[in-house]
């Protein structure tokens, strides 16, 4: 029939015009200016800018930019909410951006699909100021096969596990001396101890879901459940829960909660003005930080040694990615952005007297609700030791972590990046029994001498052992080339 | 000639039964009053003693604090309302209209094409092709985002309610009335507005009901699709704020361990995503009274007779 | 736009066309487009919004390099959906989806229907009214919500049912998030809870739809009230329950990801009642998110939805025509 006919032309039509714009690379937005280049950078923040409060400082960025290198910036504010959603997704539409930020798993899985252009000879040519803040174990350590797919941030490069007490519950019982003179877990049960008696509303040790004893136990791992030991000097990757010290862990932590010291049958709910002490990633000044933050006051002690591992360096990067026009105009960008201090905090924190008062020389006070300002997520941002210190911040604390980061033992792993890809499947599947042991071990729920076998045994049947092999080979080819 | 909320008395079920139905449903109203109530206490209860006494319906210590820390940007809020407000009035005229011609259409004996049709509408419920590829017809075929179309368009017609439409036009509409339009000259246009949805006013107000909530609700299409912060619904500005709360308090997290007292300390919690919920579904609670009244007080039948 | 243009121009076209056939052809071919102008709008933003991007169905077929773009990417054949299988409890997974489903579905017809009958029923029209609006206030809570709320029932310290329930009768407080057993029940009651109203509105415009004639009719035969529901109420919303029914088996690999994954607050011990496909998958793929295995994921229950629906619609078809999906 006619009709049909025509509604099947039309089908056609319309198909073959799918057929070519699907295929069609054009770039979506604005024109390019053969002169002057815009960057378009993509961030992440917790409080999006007003528009007209970004314009304001966009404007006064690219007079500066301008001048230096002929460049103009346009920034998109994302909230953690929209962000790495809108990011995979213009990804995977190959959508026009140039720098954007990223860290952790969406870093190594974007950077592994070939995401983001590859910057050994970028950083070499254009950022060699940067390269060498960062330091060449650093820079390594997110290498994936040898090629940096992103530029860290430089901050603390590293970071370890202890715990944080609530120090106006230890002065009240005097146990400050104690503290002070810590060395290890044991040391702390006796103190444990004594809280639990005298305050029956507060427990003293908080464990369960990533933070229990077994942190302590400061596994380098590669992905679950693969892991090194730490001090391991074999190079043997493990299925960590296999472990005898995982057990031991295990079984203390267990003991904790049957002595009481944890919440009972309790759900790891975000209660943590109940607790007296609790695990914690740890770096220098982190519990003034966390002070600042909570209602009382907390003192940290350090109990592991302060390492770099790959995952500190993956904590916040800058990619550039494939799509990029002018990949050399976007990584000078960065070289300067890293470098100059005006620029830098221009961008940070905004205009002074708009956004910010300044107190002195090095001191801010954001102005709140101004509408742009980025205090509290420094650490996303190049190099935040040239960034100027919000008040009540320690003054020290950049020389602080400048120490701690020379301190630092380094990992013999920093540089390899495992491909998940051959084993995919059993990761995915080792990920679900991870859900399902997981927490009942690390909040001591259950008896580890019944459930832990039960969570090897399911392990094993996933594939476990395929994937520490596959591991092990990966690890040892990359050393044959890499080396240590 | 009978309206529906007069059943003559002696077509009426006994006291009993009447007794107890209305005993049920008490216990219904009760199971879904309730939750509500806790919600809207949480949201004006002071942080702290939330933590102290747990949860009440009525508040231990009254405090606004959830509120002031949701609704600080004024400006803001009120333009997502506005957007919302805007697209969801829009978005449910044309839905309903362009769902219900769809409906009627393939509910048709008449007409010859109407499994294609039916059928066409059935299998994307099934399968999709993604979000990707949908992110891309979106933005590089349509080049409709970051307008205020995306946030109307993409969900415009919903298979799901073409189907329960299609089901309400060939069930309560008799071919007779039909049939009778058509010797009268009708064309189908004709036909289908003046009589049919007079009659399938139950339905097309089914139709209408679930159409607006899905608009009011929607905050991924905007999530999507939008980077302009004008363009942001009041759902998508609620996410955010619930998101940021989520990100900053889970401390297995690596963007809560670096971020410093400053991001964390002026988050009162539970109260505020109770008060987000509240500001989330408040005006449109509204909504099923508006529609109810349709299905309680349908339009007779009577129309066949006359 | 371009297509009503199109068929703008057929309107006229077909006006001239040379009748080959009997009269009532052109009347014919009025109808039926005036018909295909009533779905021309549909038509065209379906194939727009759903038909154009379903060449994303191939990504579930390729090994993603995002240098290439999809449609450079190399084809792997059926990599991506291996970790669908290699799960060893996957049995568990797949029990749990269908069980819970099957389950939701017929609560999910039973009480809406009972429900809509009754509300249709009840004497004080306000009452009526009433409760309907109030049985619709669950579905706005969003899961997140009923998650907080579930947990101040089930806190084992705090929590209600320990604490005002159990206690004055003595009975030790229960460490609910511990023990599985309890769950499907729970689960199954969550849902209906909150499903139950949106569901009654359907029925209950259909309800009110039906020729109060009829009940005359069989009240003056003598019908009781409980022989004129079944005789005429039910069968009068067969059809639309019968189409609700087929549109839920499709779906049935599918699930409420905030029911099955916040509510019971992540918690490793009831994961063996409440992971379902979704859950399992969104876990398999958070440390190493692949678009093309959860593409493959989907891809897949798609598959097997379509078919159940198909085998359905045609036992429906055997029995009566009318009530078939299509």
């Amino acid at each position: 029939m006619k009709v049909k006919m025509k509604i099947w032309t039309i089908f056609l039509i319309l198909i073959l015009s799918v057929g070519l714009s699907a295929c069609n690379n054009k770039a979506v937005n604005k024109k390019e200016d053969e002169e002057t280049y815009q960057i378009d950078w993509y961030l992440v923040t917790s409080q999006v800018p007003v528009p007209s409060a970004q314009e304001a400082v966009e404007k006064v960025a690219n007079e500066y930019l301008k001048d230096k290198l002929n460049v103009t910036l346009k920034m998109h504010y994302l909230d953690w909410s929209a962000y790495y959603q809108k990011i995979n997704v213009m990804i995977a539409g190959n959508e026009k951006f140039d720098i954007c930020f990223t860290h952790s798993n969406t870093f190594k899985i974007n950077a592994a699909k070939n995401a983001y252009l590859p910057l050994n000879d970028l950083i070499d040519k254009y950022a060699p100021k940067t390269k060498e803040m960062l330091g060449e174990e650093f820079l390594k350590g997110s290498q994936i096969n040898g090629i940096n797919y992103g530029l860290p941030a430089n901050k603390d490069k590293g970071s370890h596990f202890g715990v944080l007490y609530r120090k106006d519950l230890a002065e009240k019982y005097n146990l400050l001396e104690q503290l002070n003179a810590v060395k290890d877990m044991n040391d702390i049960y006796p103190i444990l101890d004594v809280i639990k008696e005298n305050e029956p509303n507060i427990y003293p040790l908080k464990e369960g879901g990533a933070y229990s004893v077994a942190t302590l136990l400061d596994f380098d791992v590669i992905v679950f459940p693969g892991a090194f030991y730490p001090d391991a000097e074999d190079g043997k990757v493990v299925n960590y829960v296999e472990t005898p010290e995982y057990m031991e862990a295990a079984k203390i932590t267990r003991r904790n909660q049957l002595a009481g010291y944890n919440r009972k049958g309790d759900v790891n709910v975000n209660n943590n003005e109940d607790y007296f002490m609790a695990f914690a990633t740890l770096k220098p000044g982190k519990d003034k930080e966390v002070s600042a933050s909570r209602k009382y006051e907390y003192v940290q002690i350090d109990l592991t040694t302060p390492r770099m591992r790959s995952k500190d360096t993956i904590g916040s990067l800058m990619a550039i990615s494939t799509t990029c026009k002018r990949p050399e105009k976007a990584m000078q960008f960065l070289e300067l952005f890293n470098t100059d201090k005006y620029l830098n905090n221009l961008i940070v924190y905004g205009l002074e007297g708009v956004n910010y008062t300044k107190i002195n020389e090095n001191i801010v006070r954001p102005i709140p609700d101004s509408g742009y300002g980025n205090a509290g997520m420094q650490w996303i941002f190049g190099n935040t030791f040239i960034n100027y210190l919000v008040e009540g911040e320690d003054p020290d604390k950049y020389k602080k972590i400048e120490e701690y980061n020379k301190k630092l033992k380094k990992s013999d792993a920093l540089g390899f990046s495992f491909d998940s890809e051959p084993v995919k499947a059993e990761l995915g599947a080792c990920q679900n029994i991870y859900d399902e042991y997981n927490g009942v071990i690390s909040r001591g729920l259950e008896d580890p001498e019944i459930v832990i076998p039960q969570y090897i045994e399911k392990l094993k049947r996933a594939g476990s052992d395929k994937i520490i092999a596959e591991m092990q080979r990966q690890y040892d080819e990359w050393v044959v080339k890499h080396g240590k | 000639m009978k309206k529906a909320n007069t059943i003559s008395k002696f077509n009426q079920i006994s006291s009993f039964t009447n007794a107890v139905y209305h005993f049920i449903f008490i216990i219904v109203t009760i199971c879904c009053l309730y939750p509500v109530l806790l919600v809207i206490g949480i949201s004006f209860t002071e942080e702290d003693s939330l933590k102290t006494f747990g949860y009440s319906v009525i508040p231990k210590v009254i405090s606004f604090e959830s509120y002031a820390y949701v609704l600080r940007n004024s400006a803001t809020i009120l333009n997502a309302y506005k957007v919302t407000i805007f697209v969801t009035i829009v978005g449910t005229i044309l839905s309903v209209a362009g769902t219900a011609l769809y409906a009627y259409a393939i509910s048709r004996k008449e007409f010859r094409y109407r499994k294609f049709f039916t059928f066409f509408k059935f299998f994307t419920m099934l399968f999709s092709g993604g979000l990707v590829p949908w992110y891309l017809v979106c933005t590089r075929l349509l080049r409709i985002n970051d307008t205020i179309w995306a946030l109307i368009l993409p969900p415009l017609i919903s298979a799901w309610n073409v189907i329960i439409m299609k089901t309400f036009f060939a069930t309560t509409v008799p071919d007779s009335i039909v049939e009778s339009a058509r010797i009268d000259g009708a064309s189908e246009f004709t036909t289908f507005i003046r009589i049919v949805c007079p009659i399938s006013l139950p339905g097309l107000a089914t139709i209408g009901l679930f159409v607006t909530l899905s608009y009011w609700n929607d905050y991924w299409t905007p999530l999507m699709l939008t980077s302009k912060p004008n363009l942001a619904n009041i759902q998508l500005y609620l996410y955010n704020i619930l998101k940021n709360i989520q990100m900053l308090q889970d401390t297995t997290n690596v963007i809560s361990q670096q971020a410093s007292g400053e991001a964390i300390k002026r988050l009162p919690q539970e109260g505020a995503r109770m008060a987000i919920c509240v500001l989330a579904i408040g005006p449109i609670i509204f909504a099923y009274p508006f529609f109810q009244k349709y299905f309680i007080q349908g339009l007779t039948i009577g129309a066949v007779k006359g | 736009m371009l297509e009503l243009r199109t068929k703008k121009h057929l309107m006229d076209g077909s006006a001239k066309t040379k009748v080959k056939k009997k009269k009532p052809y052109s009347k014919y071919f009025r109808e039926n487009l005036e018909y295909i102008l009533m779905v021309a709008p549909g038509f065209i933003l379906t194939f727009i919004f759903s038909y154009i991007p379903m060449f994303g169905i191939i990504v579930a077929f390729k090994n993603i390099d995002y240098k290439k773009g999809i449609f450079g990417s190399p084809w792997n054949g059926f990599e991506n959906f291996k970790f669908l299988f290699q799960f060893p409890d996957v049995k568990i997974i797949v029990r749990n989806t269908i069980g819970y489903n099957l389950v939701f579905i017929v609560l999910g017809i039973v009480v809406p229907v009972t429900f809509a009958i009754i509300l249709s029923q009840i004497r004080n029209k306000l009452a009526s009214k009433f409760y309907q609006t109030v049985m619709f206030l669950p579905y706005f809570l969003s899961w997140i919500i009923v998650s907080y709320i579930v947990y101040a029932f089930l806190a084992y310290d705090l929590g209600l049912v320990n604490k005002v329930i159990l206690a004055p009768l003595g009975i030790d407080p229960v460490d609910w998030y511990g023990k599985p057993e309890y769950w499907p029940f729970i689960i199954i009651l969550l849902h209906t809870w909150k499903t139950a109203g949106y569901s009654t509105v359907v029925y209950l415009a259909a309800i009110t739809g039906i020729d109060h004639e009829l009940y005359e009719a069989a009240s003056i035969d003598g019908a009781t009230k409980r022989q004129q529901t079944f005789c005429i109420t039910i069968p009068s919303i067969s059809t639309i329950i019968i189409i609700m029914l087929i549109l839920a088996i499709g779906k049935i690999l599918s699930a409420d990801f905030g029911l099955f994954f916040n509510v019971p607050l992540e918690q490793g011990r009831l994961l063996p009642v409440t992971n379902v496909i979704d859950t399992f998958v969104f876990r398999a793929l958070r440390i190493n998110g692949d678009i093309a295995m959860s593409s493959a994921a989907g891809l897949l229950k798609s598959v097997i939805g379509f078919f159940l629906v198909m085998v359905t619609n045609k036992i429906v078809k055997r029995y009566d025509e009318s009530k078939a999906l299509y």
